[in-house]
């Protein structure tokens, strides 16, 4: 194919930002290495915001990865030369001594505007821009029913990202970032736009009451939380009545678990957070298994008779069972473990589910014991997911009967992914099973390192806010090609509102600013979806459509 | 009063394909300067023009100089009268930088041919002068002709092409011909740091 003229491809790639430099080097699997022109600031560039190579037939979008100083000649280096005159500056800089950056090709452009994977670089010396509107559009689409905007690349404010909803709820996605680096910001952002295009429904277990109602954020003001934006679109659950109250909620239901209700397979989750050695797992099955559904209130209003009777007669070991009596002894101080279970809380959430409506469990005042958090979310989701199992199954042979998609949202997800219990675990076979149940997990962690391997291999979306342990900014790329310069990007993004988003949701590796959390974002989550920027349409938004009157949801 | 590039500055006397000398009256001197841009112009169009760049003026001595040399008191009658009469020519040498075919663009590079001995050598116009210095492609000729003080050729010429454009464009041409040089003599810093400083704006 005969190469384009300048004008032909400038009419092709339409107005063009100023020229930054020329592709000097690199390869496909390390990187591309630019030179850049005389003129351009080093400080007016960052890694982590985009350029385009515009090649003979494609454009190339690529992500600043590093930014280097460089020069024709050692000589220069030993002998720098007057910089306080500013004319040799001029003639220096660019010229002898010049600014180089490396970035990592992304995604590739045809000529008819389709997106390809990166399979080839472009020939040398062809001419880097910074990506324009127009570029950031053509990848990442215009918001629709099935895309939602959650903010906007570096430096190009007007312009916005659109992740797949689909695709980002029929694989797990993890929600990672250093502690108060906005996970949860993050996260209520991603569950908004799920809940407002019903891309799913979600099991949310509000480990710090952050989703289901308003929250004081960083500036003393309330966020709304999602029953806030989708009165009739979430419920709140709770498991600490008096907690949810006094903040102000009315929850829709109080949960109870009965202890006759606590398989040992519950406990398998809680292996490392509560020191649950092999040996006393195994009293646990045979104590189940003598003793029926009321093992754990026999074992614990148990005399010292029948305990010794059940050491000498049984192959349970002493101590092992000593050990396990005093872990289940913490239980007692969980109010909403009780004899008798008030009502089918499963049964509750999956009614609930099935009407298209999230369901946020606040756990009050146990979000701060681990253990709670652990065995409610294991106990509830691996029912659920049972009861999916079941249901996608008959669907097979019915498929009214198909059950909606379902994502459950977990904080402090290494405490269940821990590579030691996540293939026992109820959550490390959901992330590992993919699509097939139509259930889906939504991690959020600061520590990606301490989940299993294999579990984040399958983690489709990756939302990464800063993170500076190297283990953990590993973990997080683990199986992305063009890692090592985003290993970069991801250590150097500001501790507030930015994020890599990488993975099955979105066309390339992105970082975002992310949008706020604010009026104009709820006014957004209930207006039409017009394919015009929600931005423009929603700094107008609330406020036209609803005057200064306080903002109470949509449904 | 005619430009100065309208008049011939002098004749060639001798010429090869790398430059010229060219033959001048003493009083032609004043126009042409170190450092200046000149062509040769062909009496046919079959020849090309040839042009280059003033690197070196000298006045040969003849006999009579040399006997008033060792006159006790030489009248400044008798000087004039010796400077108008001289029989040895004030010679100038020029390095090709390039050439025309007739009609042609100016080409940075040694001409095909010499000019031919008395073909007539005028100063280049503003015009010409801007054309060739468009581009900078004759600096790896300057730079790399052993016999010519480069640094001073090239820092002349830029100062006096510099000249020639508009004030608002004289900066930002001496930087871009300092890029360009800094290219060439990456490797040899001395050189470079020595033109700049003579090209420098004041």
């Amino acid at each position: 194919m005969a190469k384009k003229s300048v004008s032909e491809l400038d009419q092709y790639f339409g107005a063009r930002t100023p020229r930054l430099g020329v592709l000097i080097g690199g390869s496909l699997s390390k990187g591309l290495d630019i030179r850049l022109d005389p003129g351009v600031n080093l400080e007016d560039l960052a890694v982590g915001r985009y350029v385009v190579i515009h090649g003979h037939h494609r454009r190339f979008f690529c992500i600043i990865t590093d930014i280097g100083l460089n020069s024709t000649t050692v000589q220069i280096t030993g002998t720098p030369p007057d910089m306080s005159n500013p004319f040799l500056a001029d003639i220096y800089s660019g010229s002898i001594a010049y600014g180089t950056m490396h970035i990592a090709p992304m995604l590739a452009i045809s000529e008819d505007g389709k997106l390809e994977p990166v399979r080839t670089i472009p020939p040398h010396f062809q001419e880097t821009w910074t990506a324009t509107e127009q570029d950031i559009n053509d990848v990442f689409g215009k918001e629709d029913e099935t895309h939602f905007n959650i903010g906007a690349p570096l430096e190009l404010l007007d312009t916005q990202i659109n992740v797949d909803l689909k695709r980002l709820t029929e694989r797990s996605v993890g929600v990672f970032g250093k502690s108060g680096t906005g996970k949860s910001y993050l996260t209520r952002i991603l569950l908004a736009g799920v809940i407002a295009r019903r891309a799913a429904v979600n099991l949310i277990f509000d480990m710090h009451n952050d989703y289901g109602w308003e929250v004081f954020n960083e500036f003393g003001t309330r966020d709304k939380g999602l029953k806030q934006l989708f009165p009739d679109r979430v419920v709140i659950f709770t498991l600490d009545d008096e907690s949810s109250r006094r903040r102000g909620v009315r929850p829709d239901f109080v949960v109870t678990m009965a202890y006759n209700e606590i398989e040992p397979e519950d406990l398998e989750a809680l292996r490392l957070t509560m020191d649950l050695s092999d040996t006393m797992l195994d009293a646990a099955r045979l104590l189940r298994r003598m003793w029926g559904r009321d093992w754990i209130q026999s074992l614990l209003t148990a005399e010292a008779d029948i305990i010794e009777d059940l050491i000498n007669t049984t192959t349970i070991n002493g101590p092992a069972l000593s050990a396990l009596i005093r872990r289940l002894q913490r239980f007692q101080r969980f109010g909403f473990l009780v004899p008798q279970s008030a009502g089918d809380s499963v049964q509750a959430i999956i009614s609930h589910l099935d009407q298209g409506r999230s369901v946020v469990l606040e756990f009050g005042r146990y979000g701060n014991a681990l253990e709670a958090y652990i065995l409610v979310a294991n106990y509830l989701t691996r029912r659920i997911r049972e009861r999916y199992v079941h249901r996608v199954e008959e669907s097979f042979g019915d498929e009214s009967k198909q059950p909606p998609q379902l994502m459950i949202t977990i904080e402090e997800a290494h405490k269940f992914l821990d590579p030691m219990i996540a293939r026992q675990t109820i959550f490390g076979t959901i992330a590992r099973e993919l699509r097939k149940f139509k259930v889906t997990l939504l991690v959020v962690d600061q520590r990606p390192s301490a989940i299993d391997e294999e579990v984040m291999s399958q983690i489709g979306t990756r939302v990464t806010a800063l993170l500076d342990n190297e283990r953990d900014i590993m973990a997080v790329f683990m199986g992305v090609s063009g890692a090592p310069g985003l290993r970069e990007v991801l250590a150097r993004l500001d501790t507030r509102q930015q994020a890599i988003v990488l993975g099955h949701a979105v066309p390339m590796p992105v970082v975002i600013q992310s949008r706020s959390y604010d009026e104009a974002f709820y006014a957004a989550m209930g207006k039409p979806i017009s394919g015009k920027k929600v931005r423009s349409v929603s700094q107008k938004g609330g406020q036209a459509l609803y005057g200064d009157k306080e903002f109470e949801g949509f449904d | 009063m005619t430009a100065a590039w309208e008049d011939p500055i002098g004749y060639v006397l001798r010429a090869s394909t790398t430059g010229f000398s060219v033959g001048t009256r003493v009083s032609q001197m004043g126009k042409p300067a170190f450092g200046s841009i000149v062509k040769a112009q062909p009496r046919t169009d079959e020849r090309e023009w040839v042009y280059g760049l003033l690197f070196d003026m000298h006045i040969d001595d003849d006999p009579m100089v040399r006997q008033l040399v060792l006159a006790d008191a030489v009248s400044e009658e008798t000087i004039r009268d010796q400077h108008h009469h001289r029989i040895v020519p004030v010679e100038m040498d020029i390095l090709a930088i390039g050439f025309r075919s007739y009609d042609g663009p100016i080409r940075h590079a040694l001409p095909p041919h010499p000019p031919l001995s008395l073909d007539p050598v005028f100063l280049c116009n503003p015009e010409e002068t801007k054309e060739i210095a468009a581009h900078f492609d004759y600096f790896r000729i300057v730079l790399a002709t052993a016999q010519v003080p480069s640094e001073q050729l090239l820092a002349a010429h830029l100062i006096a092409t510099a000249g020639v454009l508009p004030e608002d464009e004289q900066y930002d041409f001496l930087v871009r011909a300092g890029r360009e040089a800094a290219r060439l003599l990456n490797n040899d810093m001395a050189r470079l740091d020595s033109l700049l400083r003579l090209i420098y704006p004041v």
